[in-house]
């Protein structure tokens, strides 16, 4: 997949491969610029480790640096780590319909439960009515002030299911910014053995 | 005529007018001694301090003041950094890039401060090339880090080995390097002790991949006194507003501050000088107009009118005053002088304690005409102070009471 | 019978005794001040140090300052700390949990060391809780559950601080105000800013020209407000290795000006930080030690240590070696400015005693020709010189003592001696005078000495003269 950078004065694209078993294992590799290339990131449950070939280092990311952006992207790590928690944290219902790129939609409003560890005031989703494909979800703060909306365009057909495959994040207060992440070729259930999420593995993957 | 009156009535006893020459002597004379002090250390830790890091005058774009990132850099462009080093009183100006990362060893990983610069001009300021503890500094042509001591004591890195730095670069790729480290350093300032990394400039930039860029330019002068003045100038060279031009209190204010209230504290002793010294004048003038009184009562008896009477004695202040600011004049400012060049040394464990911090062991004084004059002007205002009173008295005195005195 | 006589010869000469009192009275009040306002700069500078960071002795891990792992730690902390505070000479103490992580928002984050305290033990070893400022919320209270203390750079890191100017614009606004900028300025309040620039180009483009760096300061500082009661999530890693995250509220924020504190610790109940870390009963990372008396750490060291065995136990000395550094340095500087002072006393009393003296040749020679021996004369003198030394020495330090009892309360404000006013600086600009018996008497000694002394010459060559020259001097 890719990943294009936008900013006001500069623009950068990533070109890299993922892969990814359940909610708690994922590889990631860049593949491009040739700058990047070589660079993995592994998700072990809650840890993330990253690789270097042009230093040859293994870093385990501390949480301090979870909050900046993978890749300098808006995608923040932290984002990465906690996907599982949007069903755990939150209460869930239905807030009515809408549309998004012209699909028909349903409305999830997540509002987080007391005391869940998560910034978000609410948040809502929009559902595809049709297929269940999450298209477009907007982060609130407490004060309902939008802070960063992600949307999900071009859902075609990859391997065995239909996916959007374009998605585009775009923080609410930052002009001119934003991350397009792009499918460029998807597989599904093909066997990954545990040992495929290793730290060696991450040094020699391709 | 009231000059050569007062004049030799001042000489007629030679003892009282020398006593009180003398306490004017000594109270200029402690006057200029102390504000020659202050002034002088006052600079010279002013000085220290922003030779060690800040410099004098700071340019940045716009968009780094508010922002330090590395997103905000401007192109280093050879004729602005001449035309800053032509303006009168530029001691130097010097290029830098600063940016954050990652110092990774086998066993840690810890934030440090980048600093990359020009390794010869760079000498004019922080001068890293004189602060070398083990290692050597960069050779011509070379490149590499030059490691703060306590940063290189906790990654336990020696002048030889290489290390690893990771971080953000230009445009949003990552920065990430093998660097071999040339020589250990000590910094005065403790916490820049712990961060701190030299990086020549060709270095840095190719590990950012931000060619040919600066974070900022920092300039370091002959006289702090003429900071805002030569801001100015540098200021009209930029003609839109990209750029900014910053004097080191406007950049640092807080870290001012802490000089500044030791310069208040230095003005509450020159005030309590004051006050003996101001009073060793006062008191002397009162006691000898008191003792005279007999004898200005014997001249309002005889006819002299009290103006003129009264004119007499403000002219035998004056000559006394002016006699007594000319000697210590003669005497204080060879002192001063003295004391400048030669400054008073701390040794022992005073002069260590002072090293350790960077500072030259030294209490400077200043020889400055401008704070010389004010502190003469001070001490004549004294001197009228003290003949207020006696001129009052002069015009209230029965002569009879005076007589019997 | 020569006391009655020096008594009445002091009041016979009103104008000399007079003076000569004040000169004795004036020296010993500056001296005296001096030292004061010496000894009150040198606390203050410390003050900060140990009361907002270091205290006087701190306890740690022997690893622990190289590398703030959660597991380096001090076992059984709350039995030994209770222990030490009872011993003499210690004030208080107080343990806490230190846990690296990551503070957020819904907008930013950034990285932060979490400290658990217990509150109320806290306010004893630390004064965190008075560098609240104005409308910067509460301290945490008793049972602080889900309550977070932050610092104010982390506080406009975090985008929990805006600006926003009140309907009372600052000082320098005012005069802007009057001339024709008033309605732009005033559609400004009460609008929030959350940048610097964001603020500085509306209150550029309001005034129509460009503010002066100084005056945007101290505008900024005005109206920098706060965003209290906001929702902040902790992510850190616990004591067995699982990443966990917790929501907390800011209570309060606190200023203590030194950047590493106010933009890196953020406080918490100890108990709850505990709990969410999985750390171990009675283990604590740092336990901190304030003395009664801070002056000697060095001599208490040994009986802290010993009850954190295989502990690392250092003062505030060698933890911030600087601080101290720095301390010395200035002292120096001031011994030789109080140096100056005195010798400046000194020839001043010299040339006063000269002229007392001298200018009674007449009286004296007088009293001599009357019959009075040389002797008696010169003790007459010198009874005089030293009871008017007395007096004046007293009323100097009665003075100076009322004035250090004011300014020990509120404060002499510097601020003024560069005409700023208070809001540039803030809280540091005060200097509270301190002084002690020892250093009054000592002082007074000296003055007195000198004075006496002084006077001695003068006596000496005012009785050489023979009776008759003297007579006729005028």
């Amino acid at each position: 997949m890719s990943v294009q950078i936008v900013r006001p004065s500069w623009e950068r694209t990533i070109v890299c491969k993922y892969w990814a078993k359940g909610r708690d294992y994922s590889l990631t590799l860049v593949t491009s610029p040739a700058r990047e290339k070589g660079q993995s990131f592994l998700k072990l449950k809650n840890e993330l480790w990253t690789w270097n070939p042009t230093i040859s280092r293994l870093i385990k990311l501390p949480p301090s640096m979870l909050s900046q952006g993978w890749m300098n992207s808006d995608y923040s790590n932290d984002d990465i780590l906690k996907e599982s928690s949007l069903l755990l944290d939150y209460s869930h219902q239905l807030a009515g319909e809408g549309l998004h790129d012209g699909t028909a939609c349903w409305k999830i409003l997540l509002i987080p439960k007391e005391n869940a560890a998560v910034v978000w005031g609410k948040i809502i989703k929009w559902v595809s009515r049709d297929e269940f494909l999450m298209l477009k979800s907007e982060y609130y703060d407490e004060d309902g002030v939008l802070v960063k909306t992600e949307s999900a365009y071009d859902i075609r057909m990859m391997d065995d299911r239909r996916l959007p495959t374009r998605i585009e994040i775009v923080p609410a207060r930052e002009k001119g910014n934003k991350t397009i992440v792009r499918m460029l070729s998807v597989k599904f259930n093909r066997e990954l053995g545990d040992a495929f999420f290793s730290q060696q593995n991450m040094k020699t993957v391709k | 005529m009231i000059l050569i009156l007062a004049w030799r009535n001042i000489w007629r006893n030679r003892r009282r007018t020398l006593i009180t020459i003398a306490s004017v002597f000594f109270a200029l004379l402690f006057a200029l001694l102390m504000r020659a002090l202050q002034v002088g250390t006052y600079d010279h830790m002013l000085r220290s301090m922003l030779d060690a890091y800040t410099g004098y005058i700071q340019v940045y774009s716009t968009d780094y003041y508010y922002d330090r990132s590395i997103d905000h850099l401007f192109e280093q462009d050879e004729a602005v950094m001449a035309g800053i080093s032509e303006i009168p009183g530029v001691k130097a100006a010097i290029p830098r890039l600063e940016t954050f990362a990652l110092a990774i060893t086998a066993r840690q990983t810890k934030g440090v401060m980048l600093l990359g610069i020009d390794p010869e001009r760079e000498k004019l300021l922080s001068n890293p090339a004189g602060r070398i503890t083990q290692g050597r500094y960069y050779r011509a042509g070379e490149g590499g880090l030059l490691l703060a001591g306590r940063l290189a004591a906790y990654l336990g890195v020696e002048p030889g080995d290489t290390l690893t730095l990771m971080g953000m670069g230009c445009q949003g790729a990552s920065a990430a390097g093998l660097f071999v480290v040339r020589g250990i350093l000590k910094l005065p300032n403790p916490d820049l002790d712990r961060r701190l990394i030299y990086i020549d400039l060709p270095s840095v930039r190719e590990y950012t991949g931000c060619s040919n860029m600066l974070s900022s330019i920092v300039i370091n002068l002959d006289d702090v006194n003429q900071t805002a003045a030569i801001r100015d100038r540098i200021s009209h060279m930029f003609s839109d507003k990209t750029f900014r031009v910053l004097t080191y209190e406007e950049n640092s204010p807080e870290l001012i501050q802490q000089i500044d209230s030791d310069k208040a504290s230095g003005y509450i002793f020159l005030g309590l000088l004051y006050l003996i010294v101001g009073f060793g004048v006062f008191g002397t003038v009162l006691m000898m107009i008191s003792e005279r009184r007999k004898e200005t009562g014997v001249m309002a008896a005889i006819g002299m009118q009290r103006l003129k009477l009264a004119l007499v004695v403000v002219t035998e202040m004056l000559w006394m005053g002016l006699l007594g600011i000319a000697s210590s004049y003669v005497v204080s400012i060879p002192l001063v002088w003295y004391l400048q060049e030669f400054p008073i040394r701390f040794t022992g464990e005073m002069g260590e304690i002072y090293l350790n911090y960077g500072l030259e062991p030294i209490m400077p004084a200043r020889l400055d005409l401008m704070v010389n004059l004010w502190q003469a002007l001070i001490v004549l205002l004294i001197i009228f102070i003290s003949v207020i009173y006696p001129v009052i008295s002069i015009f209230k005195m029965k002569e009879t009471e005076a007589l019997r005195s | 019978m020569i006391l009655v006589i020096a008594w009445k010869n002091i009041w016979r000469s009103k104008t000399r005794s007079l003076v000569v009192m004040a000169a004795f009275a004036l020296g010993v009040f500056s001296v005296v001040f001096g030292a004061a306002v010496m000894i009150g700069l040198m606390d203050r500078r410390m003050y900060n140090a140990i009361h907002n960071e270091v205290s006087h002795l701190q306890v740690h891990h022997p690893q622990f300052a190289d590398n703030e792992d959660i597991h380096l730690g001090i076992r059984h902390s709350d039995a030994a700390a209770d222990s030490l505070a009872r011993l003499r000479g210690i004030k208080s103490v107080s343990t806490r949990i230190l846990v690296q992580g990551m503070a957020g928002t819904a907008e930013k984050t950034a990285g932060v060391m979490i400290c658990g305290i217990n509150p109320e033990i806290e306010k004893h070893v630390t004064d965190i809780h008075r560098v609240i400022p104005h409308k910067g919320g509460d301290y945490l209270s008793g049972d602080c559950r889900g309550e977070i203390l932050i610092g104010e750079k982390l506080a406009r890191e975090l985008n929990l601080a805006y600006y926003s100017l009140h309907d009372t614009l600052p000082r320098e606004l005012l005069s802007l105000a009057k001339e024709k900028a008033s309605p732009a300025l005033d559609s400004l309040k009460g609008i929030r800013f959350v940048s610097d620039k964001a603020f500085e180009d509306a209150l550029n483009q309001a005034c129509g020209s460009t503010l002066s760096a100084k005056s945007l300061y101290r505008i900024k500082r005005q109206s920098l407000q706060y965003s209290l009661r906001k929702k902040v999530v902790l992510t850190f890693q616990s004591y067995d290795g699982e990443l966990t995250g917790a929501a907390f509220r800011v209570c309060g924020i606190f200023r203590t000006k030194n950047a590493m504190v106010d933009g890196v610790r953020v406080f918490v109940n100890k108990d709850e930080i505990a709990e969410l870390a999985a750390i171990p009963k009675g283990f604590a990372h740092e336990v901190a030690v304030l003395l009664e008396d801070g002056t000697r750490p060095d001599e208490v060291k040994a009986a802290v240590s010993g009850n954190f065995p295989g502990m690392l136990t250092e003062t505030w000395k060698e933890l911030q070696p600087d601080v101290a550094y720095m301390k010395t340095m200035v002292d120096n500087i001031m011994y030789i400015y109080l140096s100056i002072i005195l010798l400046a006393l000194v020839f001043g009393l010299v040339n006063t005693m000269l002229m007392a003296v001298l200018e009674r040749t007449r009286e004296l020679g007088m009293l001599r020709a009357v019959g009075m021996n040389n002797k008696r004369v010169f003790r007459m003198i010198m009874l005089e010189t030293v009871l008017l030394a007395i007096s004046g020495t007293v009323a100097g330090i009665l003075i100076a003592g009322i004035l250090i009892a004011w300014k020990a309360k509120t404060g002499i404000d510097l601020s003024y001696l560069y005409g700023e006013g208070y809001e540039a600086w803030g809280f540091d600009t005060f200097l509270y005078p301190v002084i002690r018996w020892k250093e009054i008497a000592e002082a007074m000694m000296l003055v007195i000495l000198a004075g006496v002394l002084a006077s001695v010459m003068p006596a000496r060559r005012a009785l050489r003269m023979k009776p008759v020259d003297a007579l006729k001097t005028e």
